[in-house]
């Protein structure tokens, strides 16, 4: 695969896992006013058209949605509280054995992070291994692999697409099923059971290839 | 957590800008969009262990370390390395991990949006960004720009690092104003008029405390406060053993309980004392002749009452000791000075006498506490004149000056100012310094010393003009100057008032912009210098641990987003002059403000790490080693005597008759066209002639009816106050108030001796009122024998309204105790611009 | 067999009340309780005003009476000479307490730390709260947490002598004082700095709570000593 597919294709990875970080916050009419699911379904048409029909159909769900009130309780109960949570979007819920929060799978987001340089924003008053943050994380990850790739230095861009590699197979691909499966299970409205449906997919079956290709054309051009 | 509609938009539009998923070459100029995270501050303290900083609770400005664990600054402990004072620390460095951690620390930008300002007057705050924050401000900035009148801009001071030399130091003259402010003159400028008038010193003497044999304090109290603390209190017990302590000061202070002798002066009465141990001194023969020489034919001819002949006198490394004798001394016997400070006249010839017996190895420490009242500055020259008379000026066991530590300037940067800002940086400052009746006599330049005070009276009265712009930086004007109503009207005057700190405080109420910023131990870079124990050190500010909330530093980092974003308005000289603070050792300009505080930490502190330009005191490998290390020391201060006929005075003398004060005078009286004389008068002074130019008795100058305000009031430093910012500690501050001699746990508390309670009825526990011409507060009385009859004191520190849920009874609208600023008057010793928060100001005391 | 003990030279020591704050933050106690605290006495008529300023605490007596009382044995007297407590074993009785003449045993009637759990700001959204602050800081933010780090309700509590630090560093109070007046070591070990100071000068303990004097006039056996005079001040004058 030339180097400008392997970047385009990592580019649209990149905006999947920003957007899909936007979409595990609160729910805003504003959304609507935005180019965000626009571009949601052209970076998944990019990859597949199955992840490109999955991003359509949450586009539908947002458009179609009557009362945003709807959502922002759906969200609320799934994801926020007060009461017992009925999909914890934390990691270490479904790492630990105690099911706990702030465990050694938290600290080992916490160190992974620093090792980059980031740490969890002020703003953000969650664990650090909250779906938002390790989606953007990743995010992160992702647009620097591409930078470096850009710019010719491929060591880096490899280093970037190995920790990739990694922290996806210690944390968010080891329990996004998981996680996947109680929004399913506990959501009431369809646009979190799509949203669920299109992370897992994302996650699981794509992601992985993309890296794969990514490293070994990296890997070819160090060569070099 | 909640995104809100602004950040969710820019997610958007981010997105949207980047997207071209198809033919992506990967070449990208833009910059990675995060919500939930953060690039992490970079912080020294990478695992957990001690770290070097600096405790700026007070002016010791302490080399320390702190503890950091997971994170977490957890303790502190004097840093080692220092030689000034050797692992020491006082309770105020463990106060600011009470600080850093404070649960009211302002976590982000904050914008009023009440026009309506007052005490009163609900500031409305409302969310601001820091870009827009900074827009704000400089919209203001081109606006008096454009105007013409960019001099109606200031930068106001308070607590700071050294690189206070950019947003104080040149950031002013850059957008075109001579306004920068410092709070110097309320902390204890005539306390340098002393030692500068006598031997060209414009600081705080160091003391060679392990090796006196006399130590003669004059207020202050060193065990508790300023300016030495930890090595006071680590060598006292010692000095203790090897000297004679006598301590002056109407209050029976943590220092006068540990001392020989106590001399309970009555308020501003400090200078009588000194002349007359001076008369002692010189009638006993007592003087130290190695220094001041002698009679040509070794006859004493210093007889009460008595002229002498200035040619029958040899002298040596002094100037005037005849004449200062012929002026003000002939006639200041124990006998006349015991009416005047209301110490037996034998107790001040027996420590006269003693004192100087102690020559050279004798020390008489002028302190704030005798010379911040109205007529101070000859008191302090007074005191510090003592040190000529026994010769310990620059001596063993005397009184010194410094070493001085290698630091390397910011670049130029006039280049970067057009003639109109360099013009309008030469106007008239707007706290009228130099004005007739404000001399400010810093270094003899008229008008030279800052008058921090005075800008309230000149806000108001628009004279020299109005002030429309103010940025100002941990400090706390309308708490921590006298007469703070007067403060609150002139902040309500100012049309744009930016206040930048840690907490909300009071000036915060009257702000239009409140911007968080750094801790100085914990969570930003800098360096300070200082001294003790004959050691200069600088010492490194280090983020130890990363920023509790959303700070940016104020002395660098908001200038540079100032400056970036003045050259998107299209004045870009700014940034242009400051991406010249290069790396030292990369030469990488600056890119950002983090960048920019870092470089510029490292330019100024080169002198010090970099072996290559190695110039004395402690020795480096390179950066790291000074970070690791986080102190430089000077060598030892011990080349004593070197300063005696070099002293930088117009005579080069230890000057009792003081040339250099006449050439600063003179100045300010020609520049006024009037006589020194009524230069003089105008500064509310009496001397007359030749009078001027020697330490001599003047008549105290006190606010208030002496009927109707009976009692003096004696203000104090507390030993747990981090100047004005510890009274929120949830522990160490009223759980151990008790540690202030006479005060009492979790209680802001009046002194009064017991003759004057009964008096007045009150007893300890009595809520009173303490009221002068200028204000009233409240607080409890308590009756202690450890102040002098007549005079009631109390402890600076509480009295807040808006710092915190702790310090205030009620945030924003009830204070806890009383603030002795809101009963002591506007007033100042005017020769040297100091505010007169001491001298016995008059008060009355009701039970309520 | 050590028996650890404390010298307080009054004359270096200048009442500065570091070793209450630091011993707060190490073991976490109120503001409102002291295992570290001090005895502040002030003397005779303006002018001539004598202060002594006592840096007190658990004496660590050999004949404890805080221990003898306690039905449970949760209160005893160690090996090393330190009179510890295990707090599972306390039934909150708190016969120790009273027994205690030098009023050092303190307990919680209340928890000692529901300040950090208030979640108001003295400005709405503008400034932090305590229990945000606790939850950015991750631990209670004014404390060290390095000796006892949580404190409880219901239990009684009192000096430990930092058994957690002794014998390889000084307890907090020992260690922060910046007049170098608290002095810790064994008593039993002649070449301690302890055993020489006390062979160098005259020494009192406190008998009880307000009054000192010679150990043998103290039932209790207490283990901090008081050397050399904390006020000097002998000539003063007002006219």
């Amino acid at each position: 695969m030339k180097l400008d597919q392997i970047l385009s294709q990592q580019k649209a990875q990149e905006n999947i896992y920003k957007i899909l970080s936007v979409l595990y916050h609160a729910p805003e009419e504003s959304i609507l006013e935005s180019e965000l699911l626009d571009n949601l379904i052209e970076s998944a048409e990019f990859i597949s058209e199955k992840l490109g029909n999955m991003a359509q159909d949450i586009k539908t769900e947002f458009v179609s949605t009557e009362n945003f009130q709807d959502l922002k309780v759906d969200h609320s109960k799934l994801f926020v509280g007060p009461f017992e949570l009925l999909a914890p979007p934390y990691g270490s819920v479904y790492l630990e054995k105690e099911g706990t929060v702030m465990g050694d799978s938290t600290m080992n987001v916490i160190n992974t992070y620093k090792e980059l340089g980031l740490d969890r924003s002020d703003d953000f008053k969650e664990p650090h291994d909250h779906i938002i943050a390790e989606l953007e994380f990743l995010y992160y990850l992702t647009f620097n692999s591409i930078k470096e790739t850009g710019n010719e230095n491929y060591k880096e861009a490899l280093e970037y697409l190995e920790a990739h590699q990694n922290f996806l197979a210690k944390h968010l691909a080891a329990w996004v099923s998981d996680f996947a499966a109680k929004i399913k299970e506990h959501a009431n409205t369809e646009l979190y059971k799509k949203l669920a449906e299109l992370t897992e997919s994302f996650i699981k079956d794509e992601v992985d290839d993309i890296l794969e290709q990514s490293i070994s054309k990296v890997q070819e051009l160090i060569n070099d | 957590m909640k995104l809100s509609r602004r950040d969710f938009l820019k997610v958007s539009a981010a997105t949207t800008g980047g997207l071209a998923v198809a033919g992506l070459t990967g070449c990208r100029d833009d910059e990675p969009e995060l919500d939930s995270l953060a690039e992490a501050e970079e912080i020294v303290a990478e695992e957990d262990g001690w770290y070097p900083s600096t405790c700026q609770g007070c002016t010791t400005w302490c080399a320390i370390e702190v503890k950091v664990v997971d994170g977490r600054a957890v303790n502190v402990r004097g840093n080692p390395n220092n030689q000034a004072h050797r692992g020491s620390v006082c309770t105020r460095c463990q106060l600011a991990l009470l600080q850093v951690y404070d649960p009211d620390r302002v976590t982000r930008p904050m914008k009023r949006t009440n026009p309506n300002k007052g005490k009163d007057e609900d500031p409305e705050f409302v969310e601001i960004s820091w870009d827009e924050a900074i827009e704000e401000i400089t919209d203001k900035i081109v606006e008096l720009r454009e105007r013409g009148e960019t001099y109606k801009s200031a930068v106001f001071r308070g607590r700071y690092t050294a690189l206070n030399s950019i947003l104080y130091g040149n950031f002013p003259t850059l957008i075109g104003t001579p306004n920068n402010i410092s709070h110097s003159a309320i902390c204890a400028e005539s306390e340098k008029m002393g030692p500068y008038y006598t031997e060209s010193y414009w600081g705080y003497n160091d003391c060679d405390m392990p090796n006196t044999k006399y130590l003669l304090l004059w207020g202050g109290d060193i065990l508790a406060s300023n300016r030495q603390v930890p090595h006071a209190n680590k060598v006292f017990g010692d000095v203790i053993d090897n000297a004679t302590i006598a301590q002056v000061d109407p209050r029976y202070s943590a220092t006068a309980a540990k001392s020989d002798e106590w001399l309970p002066v009555i308020p501003q009465e400090d200078d009588a004392l000194a002349l007359a141990m001076a008369h002692v001194i010189l009638t006993k023969g007592l003087w130290y002749k190695e220094f001041v020489g002698d009679f040509t034919d070794g006859q004493n001819r210093f007889v009460a009452g008595e002229e002498v002949d200035e040619d029958s006198f040899d002298e040596n490394y002094t100037n005037g000791v005849v004449k200062w004798w012929n002026l003000a001394l002939k006639d200041a016997t124990p006998e006349w000075a015991e009416d005047k400070a209301g110490v037996a006249a034998e107790q001040i010839e027996r420590v006269a006498t003693e004192f100087a017996e102690a020559a050279p190895h004798a020390i008489s420490w002028v302190c704030p506490g005798p010379t911040m009242n109205p007529r101070g500055s000859y008191t302090s020259m007074a005191i510090h004149a003592l040190n000529g008379l026994v010769g310990s000026s620059d001596n063993k066991g005397g009184v010194l000056q410094d070493a001085g530590v290698p630091t390397q300037g910011f670049p130029d940067f006039d280049d970067y100012l057009d003639d109109e800002l360099r013009e309008a940086g030469q106007k008239q400052v707007i706290d009228q310094r130099g004005y007739k009746d404000m001399a400010a006599l810093n270094q003899a330049t008229s008008g030279g010393g800052v008058v921090t005070a005075n800008v309230a009276q000149a806000v108001l009265d628009e004279d020299p003009y109005d002030l429309e712009l103010v940025l100002s930086y941990w400090n706390n004007f309308n708490f921590s100057c006298g007469d703070t109503a007067k403060w609150d009207k002139a902040l309500e005057k100012i049309d744009m008032l930016v206040h930048m700190g840690t907490h909300a405080a009071e000036m915060s109420y009257f702000a239009d912009i409140v911007l968080p910023v750094p801790h100085h131990m914990f969570e930003r870079w800098g360096y300070i210098n200082s001294k003790a124990n004959q050691y200069m050190y600088s010492t490194l500010n280090q983020p130890v641990i990363e920023p509790v909330w959303d700070v940016k530093t104020e002395e660098t980092e908001v200038v540079w987003m100032i400056a970036e974003k003045l050259a998107e308005k299209g004045y870009p000289e700014m940034l242009d002059y400051y991406k010249t603070y290069e790396d030292p050792e990369t030469g990488a300009a600056p890119t950002n403000g983090k960048e920019f505080t870092f470089y510029a930490t490292r330019i100024a502190t080169e002198p010090m790490w970099n072996p290559d330009k190695y110039e004395h005191g402690t020795e480096f490998d390179g950066w790291e080693d000074f970070v690791d290390v986080g102190v430089w020391n000077a060598d030892k201060y011990d080349n004593f005597k070197e300063l005696w006929g070099n002293y930088g005075t117009d005579t080069g003398l230890f000057e009792f008759y003081s040339e250099t004060l006449k050439r600063g005078l003179q100045e300010h009286a020609d520049r006024h066209n009037i006589s020194i004389d009524e230069a003089l008068e105008a500064n509310n002074y009496l001397a007359k002639g030749e009078e001027a130019f020697v330490p001599h008795y003047e008549e105290s100058y006190r606010v208030g009816d002496a009927d109707e305000y009976p009692l003096m009031f004696v203000d104090h430093k507390s030993r747990f106050n981090r100047e004005g910012r510890s009274a929120n500690s949830y522990i160490g501050y009223y759980d151990v108030k008790d540690g202030d001699p006479g005060d009492e746990r979790n209680k802001d508390v009046v002194k009064i001796n017991p003759e004057d309670a009964n008096e007045l009825g009150i007893s300890t526990g009595d809520q009173v009122r303490i009221s002068s011409p200028t204000g009233e507060i409240e607080c409890e009385a308590k009756v202690w024998e450890g102040v002098r009859p007549g005079t009631v004191a109390k402890s600076f520190g509480q009295g807040h309204w808006a710092y915190g849920r702790v310090a205030s009874e009620e945030f924003g609208e009830k204070p806890r105790g009383g603030n002795n600023n809101t009963i002591l008057p506007d007033e100042y010793d005017r020769l040297s611009g100091s505010t007169a928060r001491h001298g016995g100001h008059r008060v009355k005391v009701e039970k309520i | 067999m050590a028996k650890y003990g404390m010298v307080v030279d009054l004359q270096s020591c200048s009442g500065c009340s570091s070793c209450i704050t630091a011993c707060k933050r190490e073991h976490s106690v109120p503001a409102d309780k002291y295992w570290c605290d001090s005895e502040i006495k002030y003397e005779g008529k303006f002018p001539m005003v004598k202060l002594e300023y006592l840096s007190t605490r658990c004496n660590h007596c050999d004949d404890a009476p805080c221990a003898e009382v306690c039905p449970t044995g949760a209160m005893f007297k160690a090996d090393n000479g330190l009179v510890k407590y295990e707090r599972d074993d306390c039934i909150s009785c708190r016969q120790c307490v009273n027994a205690c003449p030098y009023e050092e045993v303190s307990f919680n009637e209340e928890d000692p730390h529901s300040f950090w759990d208030d979640n108001t700001a003295v400005i709405d959204g503008f400034t932090g709260t305590p229990q945000e602050t606790a939850d950015q800081v991750g631990a209670n933010p004014a404390y060290a947490g390095e000796g006892t780090p949580v404190r409880e309700e219901g239990l009684v509590e009192k000096c430990t002598f930092c058994a957690h630090r002794v014998p390889d560093k000084d307890p907090i109070c020992v260690n922060i004082c910046p007049c170098d007046a608290l002095v810790f070591g064994d008593l039993d070990d002649p070449n301690s700095e302890v055993s020489q100071l006390l062979d160098r000068y005259d020494a009192k303990v406190r008998i009880q709570k307000g009054e000192t004097g010679d150990r043998r006039n103290a039932d209790t056996g207490p283990n901090v000593y008081y050397i050399r005079e904390y006020c000097n001040l002998d000539k003063a004058t007002a006219k």
